[in-house]
């Protein structure tokens, strides 16, 4: 024990003597601190949860372990292969040190070395909150337990796991590239079970395939509130305890096998050189020929091409004869299969594998061809060091290019093979799929070109680190460090392109619309960067390390006389090209466009309620009438606009002022993702009888004063022009909406409003106290509330009349009825008007369309669409003749006489209700692949729902108070999900609201702000539309459809059509109440008006046989019922109420399961407390459950189906 | 033909490695014999351009070869002392390999030249095979073909024969012997004999600096009449040593035979030999071993 230990600490202390030891400790301190103290990288807390919550702590210290990989491969590999690597071995094998001694000793120091390493992550995590700086609302009670606790329960082991694993490969293959690769298969294999495995479906024991254990842990948290992750620390039993011992177990395996192939002595190198000398013939002392050979000297005296070419083969064979290379390309190939094959798919809806959606899939995953850039580079650059046989190499006449430009072009080539593999492996899947519209051009001009492109300035960029640092693995590291730079940084706002290397303008990809502009647009920052790679390159050349290792100062120091001649003109050429193309990129950037980065916008949304949001106070008229006069020229792209406004004043009072605004450029980022405000520039406004009192151009608003009030009653007319364009290109916020083919805009980006523009005012707590504001943006109250819709307090609805003109080869649309249409040579002129007054929100649409019109009674079902997008067009037309059917009949009558369907680029992926018309994204339906038998038809889901919008929102508008977007979404999921039954029948429903309940169980712990009820939801998703639909559902169970939509029919008397004031949720609730019963009005509160989650339970269940051939099944059900705090804080209330319990011949919550199965469904009254109940069926049943299709919210649904005991 | 002026080298730590050396170097073959530590390799690497000279001058025929390092590289053969090769590939891409750098940018005239060294150094049989499972003998030989491509004028040589059979040696220093005519070879060794029998000229260097230059037989010559030798028991060594100028011991049949440098007979039992080059190297030495 005494000499385990000595070798141990030996080893321990060698490390700790390392510099890499120490650099890779502060690197990780460093990057610990900044995910903790930065407002814009939120791993794990934000929100409600503290930066320092056990929960944050506990994953945070989890995340790192990945790249702890690199700690594991530089500290643990190294242990055995230091030995052979130095000739040392034969002298300590020759010891009478144990095998055990030696390798475990070694093992123990370097995983000790490791662990030490690994310190700094708590450490970083720790003074992150420790230090001053962070806002401390988001810092709770430091408690440096949970940082203790953290380290040893949850990343020692992890450390162990993979410290043995590397170790094992290495003691076993005695070789540093097969650690790497097996660095990147762990990898691999997490970055398959986090995108993968970690799918509802897949279910708990998917999570153990995870070696790090973070997706077993974020699994067993994955429903825990904000309390509970701010106060608990994540248990280390039950699964996160499985997958510990599963891997440990494996980790003890591998060091196992590595102890048993360790043989004393034999170092592989060595063995292999005596094995292969054996092989040869034995060369015999033949007499020679004579010695003047003609060996004629070279014919040219400089390398042309042809040697180029030769190097760039030989360069390229060292790379692909190495069994690595096979290695990695094989992984890299089915890493490549596994994610085309799920391309575009989620956890419930699948699609046609267009080629879009496969190249958006290869774009996404480039991970593997960045560590094969990376990876290459370094072996090249160091190959002839690491062979020993530089000296050799560098004292031949080769120039120095001769070194440099063949490794670029060998790992270009790789990259190339690498990109060419992926689009075989794509086009395979297509065609397995059974997919043959297969567009190979697409591949090679929308993937290939550009991929390979910038993944070659990465492999410059490797070369030319590795040029500079003094080891391999310090290159690596620097690799890294740039790859995370590039992606942190530009969430912390340096978003340039100018100065994030080798990126460009984001170019997204639409089958509609092509490349557009946006490839022109990113070909000026690749020119821009090549530029720069050719100066990387040409500095790799003059530092080029040839002869005896110089140290980088000497090597700068000679740099000037290097770079004399060609070399310093090829510099001083490229950076003459550099600096132009980046005087234009600026020029376009920032002079033709001045574009906001996130974080100015977010200034400048701070700055604007501050100075604006007191006039939200005053009274304003409302618009009445509108026309506008839209000219779109898609390829400039600019849409210039002309219209007038009616405004009157239905107040009570005079109105001396009237404020108009317009949109001003902004970024915000919402729960849709990056939404992306262009500028709108005002040519002309007048307001009649108005003259201009104050403008604040800052904020694109304007003070009119009326030169005689406005009375009560009296209307004004506003006149406007204004141009939306874009000139050249921006970095960011590129014009996705006017574009070639596919224009889309809404109205209000393209003409004034009156009074401020609250969409543009901050709501996350902490941006809001980082800007000085009240953490809280204060809603309006219930009485002023009531007097406006959600949408625009400037207008109820209106009349309109709308003329569009553009290309005459593309189909134009408006709200309404089209009246005239006039081609004019290649332009055309497009009128439409209102039926009747509609919401001021529409949407204006123009691209080359097929349409497919059909009819419902006297409306007409129009699909205009991509004409190669016509999968599911008649779905489309189907699911709107039965959702206009189910809602006229049940609601209202529909107020259009048409209702469109609007395909609209990829940019975005939704679908948006604006009066009689849906734009409907080519990504969020047209090429969907519908399984109904264990699918959702998220057609029929998402064509019901915005067809439902036309009465939840266009007719019934919510308020501008909390709660009133369940007047809209959640009545609108309600519909839907009506519509879904009829068609398909409740087993379809059923699957949807089980993904919606773990969708709202998820995000609820989540949440930015505190959850509210669904009397009070804002902007949260996962109430309006998650719980909502649930909601909805279990009261349409409970009360019956008919009372139910006798109750909203109420609503609709009541508010449709009426203008202010608006309905709330309130007015909802009260229309429920109405038709409820008395035993069903606690049901209804705990719904709406509180958090209230339920834990239903069955066990013990027995079948008994009785006379007749009938089955008497006995059960123990137990139903708890647990109101929440907004923060998540639960306590338990009484509970007495109705709850279906079910006999089945197959689980219920499977995927076998069908109708047939069901033996018998029956509703029971159930209070608090365990109680015994017996039902008889007909069958014998193998399963029984409470609450059987998880009707009731319920954080553990497992324990719902118990089986049947015979 | 190679003129060395004044060439010091230090090393970061401090080493003066070369300290004001100055040597002449005239076509054939050029012994450069010296312990181990005194700066051969240095100088080597040097004159081979790998590395950069803290000071001095180094000129070949009309070039410069410290400011025009590419020009002596054209006309350059060299061998390290030491060198790998890489794994999995074989004598005849290798050498193909180098011919590429060495500027035959033609496949043609390539394959002339690779195919001729491999009869040359005898290694066409095995061409095919991957170097990294040669002897060290047919790893030494494949080291002169790769040295030799390009018609060199310059072959630097670094302690070749060093853990090679006595077989595999002589084979190599007779392809050595083959090249030397009209050009420069420089060759460096521990081993007396190897110079004895092959160069014209050698040198003789310690601590970084020549401290002789001559033939052999010049060399020999200084020593002429100077040599005396004895066999004692091992216990007598340390007096001897102590009494006399010891240039060499070396134990036969469990005696030990003893070369001692006198001008005059020392008597107490010496004899008088005709000493070889191997006594004059080691009498060189002498001063420099008793200072340290």
């Amino acid at each position: 024990m005494g000499m385990f230990r000595h070798v141990a600490a030996f080893e321990f202390r060698y490390q700790l003597r390392s510099p890499v030891f120490w650099g890779t400790s502060i690197i990780f301190a460093i990057l610990a601190y900044a995910t903790i103290a930065s407002d814009d990288i939120r791993i794990a807390w934000g929100g409600q949860i503290f930066r320092n919550a056990p929960f944050s702590i506990a994953v945070n210290s989890m995340v790192w372990t990945i790249f702890a990989v690199f700690m594991a491969t530089a500290f643990v590999s190294t242990v055995v292969l230091r030995d052979t690597e130095t000739g040392f071995g034969p002298i300590i094998h020759a010891t009478p040190l144990s095998k055990f001694n030696y390798l475990f000793g070694r093992f123990t120091g370097g995983f000790l070395a490791t662990a030490t390493a690994y310190l700094s992550v708590p450490l970083g995590l720790l003074l992150a909150v420790a230090l001053p700086g962070v806002d401390p609302e988001t810092v709770g009670p430091i408690h440096v337990g949970d940082y203790l606790l953290s380290f040893f329960l949850l990343c020692v082991p992890t450390l162990f796991i993979i410290s043995a694993a590397f170790f094992s490969l290495a003691t076993m293959t005695r070789s540093l590239v097969a650690t790497y690769v097996g660095a990147l298969v762990v990898l691999a294999i997490y970055l398959f079970t986090s995108t993968y495995l970690s799918r509802p479906e897949f279910g708990a024991g998917a999570t153990l395939a995870d070696p790090f254990g973070i997706a077993s842990i974020e699994y067993a948290t994955r429903h825990w509130s904000a309390f509970e992750r701010n106060t608990l620390f994540p248990p280390v039993s039950g699964l996160l305890l499985q997958n510990r011992i599963l891997w440990l177990g494996v980790a003890l395996v591998l060091l196992a096998l590595a102890w048993r192939s360790f043989a004393r002595g034999a170092s592989g190198p060595a063995k292999k050189q005596k094995a292969g000398q054996a092989a040869l013939p034995r060369v015999n002392a033949t007499p020679r020929q004579p010695t003047n050979v003609s060996i004629a000297p070279p014919s040219e005296r400089s390398l042309g091409r042809g040697p180029l070419a030769a190097l760039t083969r030989h360069e390229l064979l060292g790379v692909v004869r190495s069994p690595t290379f096979l290695v990695i390309l094989g992984f890299a190939f089915i890493n490549s299969l596994v994610v085309l094959w799920l391309a575009g798919d989620d956890r419930v809806a699948t699609v046609y594998p267009v080629t879009r959606v496969m190249i958006e899939a290869l774009l996404v995953s480039k991970t593997i061809p960045l560590f094969v850039a990376a990876f290459y580079a370094g072996e090249l650059v160091w190959r002839d060091r690491e062979c020993r046989i530089n000296e050799i190499i560098d004292a031949t006449p080769s120039p120095d290019w001769a070194f440099l430009l063949p490794k670029i072009a060998a790992i270009s080539v790789v990259l190339l093979a690498m990109g060419v593999m992926n689009v075989t492996a794509a086009i395979a899947v297509q065609l397995l799929k059974g997919f043959t519209e297969i567009e190979v051009y697409h591949y090679l001009l929308w993937y290939l070109a550009p991929w390979v492109f910038t993944m070659i300035l990465y492999a410059v960029l490797a070369v030319f680190v590795q040029t500079l640092v003094p080891h391999k693995f310090v290159g690596l590291l620097v690799i890294l460090l740039v790859f995370l730079a590039e992606i942190s940084l530009p969430s912390m706002g340096f978003e340039s392109h100018l100065y994030l290397y080798a990126t460009t303008s984001s170019v997204p990809l639409s089958d509609m619309n092509g490349l557009g502009k946006f490839a022109a647009h990113a070909a000026w920052y690749r020119a821009y960067w090549a530029a720069f790679a050719v100066i990387l390159a040409l500095l790799a050349y003059g530092l080029w390390r040839r002869g005896a290792s110089a140290p980088l100062v000497a090597r700068l120091r000679k740099l000037p006389a290097r770079l004399k001649g060609r070399a310093g003109w090829g510099i001083a050429g490229a950076g003459t090209v550099m600096a132009a193309l980046g005087g234009f990129i600026f020029y376009n950037n920032y002079i033709l466009n001045d574009f906001p980065t996130f974080n100015e916008s977010q200034r400048w949304a701070a700055d604007y309620e501050k100075t604006l949001l007191h006039y939200d106070d005053d009274p304003q008229p409302r618009i009445t009438d509108i026309t506008l006069e839209a000219d779109i020229y898609p390829d400039v792209p600019k849409i210039l606009s002309r219209g007038t406004m009616t405004i009157e004043n239905k107040t009570t009072a005079p109105i001396a002022n009237v404020y108009v605004s317009w949109p001003r450029a902004q970024v915000q980022k919402s729960f849709i993702g990056t939404r992306v405000t262009p500028e709108l520039q005002l040519k002309s406004l007048s307001v009649a009888g108005a003259k201009l009192a104050k403008d604040y151009p800052d904020f694109n608003f304007r003070i009119y004063r009326f030169d005689k009030p406005m009375a009560p009653g009296e209307r004004r007319v506003i006149r406007f022009e204004a141009l939306r364009d874009q000139r050249g290109f921006r970095n960011t916020g590129d014009e996705e909406r006017i574009v070639g083919n596919g224009t889309f805009v809404e109205n209000y980006t393209i003409s004034p409003s009156l009074g401020i523009s609250r969409w543009t005012l901050l709501e996350d707590r902490a941006t809001r106290r980082k800007f000085g504001l009240t953490p809280d943006l204060a809603p309006l109250g219930e009485a002023q509330g009531r007097k406006f819709n959600y949408i625009r307090h400037d207008s109820d609805p209106v009349n309109a009349e709308i003329l569009l003109t553009g290309p005459a080869d593309q189909t134009l649309l408006a709200p309404g009825e089209q009246i005239s249409r006039k081609v004019n040579g290649a332009r055309q002129s497009v009128r439409f008007r209102s039926e009747a007054p509609m919401m001021n929100f529409f949407s204006i649409q123009a691209a080359r369309y097929a349409v497919r019109k059909d009819r419902w009674n006297d409306v007409s079902i129009e699909v205009y669409h991509h004409p190669a997008h016509r999968y599911n067009v008649d779905r489309m037309i189907d699911v709107s003749k039965d959702a206009l059917a189910y809602y006229t009949r049940n609601f209202s009558p529909y107020q259009f006489r048409q209702f469109r369907i609007v395909e609209f680029p990829a940019y975005g992926k939704f679908a948006q209700a604006f009066p009689g018309t849906v734009p409907y994204s080519e990504a969020a339906g047209f090429i969907l692949k519908i399984d109904e038998s264990t699918g959702v038809d998220f057609i029929s889901y998402v064509t019901a729902h915005e067809l439902a919008h036309q009465w939840w929102f266009h007719q019934v508008t919510g308020a501008d108070t909390p709660g009133s977007t369940v007047l809209s979404e959640t009545l609108a999921q309600y519909s839907t999900l009506m519509v879904m039954e009829k068609r398909y029948g409740p087993a379809m429903v059923q699957r949807f609201l089980k993904s919606a309940a773990d969708g709202y169980l998820t995000t609820r712990g989540k949440d930015n702000v505190t959850e509210p009820t669904l009397e009070k939801v804002q902007e949260q998703a996962y109430v309006r539309y998650e719980k909502g639909g649930i909601v909805m559902y279990l009261l349409k169970d409970r009360m019956g459809e008919a009372a139910v939509n006798r109750a909203l029919r109420s609503l609709i008397a009541k508010f449709a059509f009426k203008g202010e004031p608006y309905a709330t949720s309130s007015d909802l609730i009260a229309a429920l109440r109405a038709e409820a019963r008395p035993d069903q009005q606690q049901l209804i509160t705990d719904l709406f008006q509180k958090i209230t989650l339920y834990d239903l339970k069955a066990d013990n269940a027995r079948a008994t046989r009785l006379s007749g051939g009938k089955w008497r099944v006995e059960l123990t059900a137990e139903a708890r019922k647990l109101y929440a705090d907004k923060k998540g804080v639960e306590r338990e209330a009484p509970i007495d109420e109705v709850f279906d319990i079910g006999a089945f011949e197959v689980d219920p919550s499977t995927a076998a399961f069908r109708p047939v199965n069901v033996i018998k469904v029956e509703k029971w009254r159930l209070r608090s407390g365990r109680h015994r109940i017996a039902i008889v069926t007909d069958r014998r049943p193998s399963f029984v459950g409470l609450d059987p299709y998880l009707k009731y919210i319920d954080r553990n649904a497992q324990d719902n189906i118990t089986p049947v005991a015979r | 033909m190679l003129k060395i002026e004044n060439l010091v080298h230090v090393y970061p730590n401090g080493t003066r490695a070369l300290d004001g050396l100055t040597l002449d170097i005239p076509p054939g073959m050029f012994g450069l014999l010296g312990p181990n530590g005194a700066g051969k390799s240095t100088l080597m690497r040097t004159i081979s351009t790998l590395q950069v000279p803290t000071s001095g001058s180094i000129q070949f025929g009309e070039i410069d070869v410290l400011s025009d390092p590419g020009a002596l590289r054209r006309t350059l053969g060299y061998l390290p002392q030491d060198f790998g090769v890489y794994p999995r590939v074989s004598a005849y891409d290798m050498l193909d390999h180098l011919a590429v750098l060495k500027g035959y940018g033609r496949r043609s005239e390539r394959r002339d030249v690779v195919e001729a060294l491999l009869n040359q150094v005898n290694l066409w049989a095995v061409r095919d095979k991957a170097i990294a499972g040669f002897s060290g003998g047919m790893r030494q030989r494949f080291g002169i073909a790769q040295a030799l491509i390009g018609q060199p004028r310059l072959v630097i040589v670094d302690e070749p024969t060093a853990g090679l059979d006595p077989e595999e040696s002589n084979r190599f220093l007779n392809l050595l012997a083959e090249i030397s005519e009209n050009v420069v070879v420089i060759f460096s060794t521990h081993i007396v004999q190897d110079i004895a029998d092959l160069c014209q000229n050698t040198a003789i260097i310690a601590s970084g600096r020549i401290v002789r230059t001559g033939t052999p037989d010049d060399l020999v010559a200084e020593t002429k009449g100077r040599v005396w030798t004895k066999t004692i028991e091992k216990e007598a060594l340390e007096a001897h040593r102590r009494d006399y100028d010891v240039i060499t011991t070396r134990l036969s049949g469990g005696r030990t035979v003893i070369h001692a440098l006198a001008d005059t007979d020392p008597g107490n039992g010496f004899t008088r030999i005709d000493g070889d080059l191997e006594d004059v190297y080691f009498s060189t030495l002498l001063p420099l071993r008793r200072a340290a």
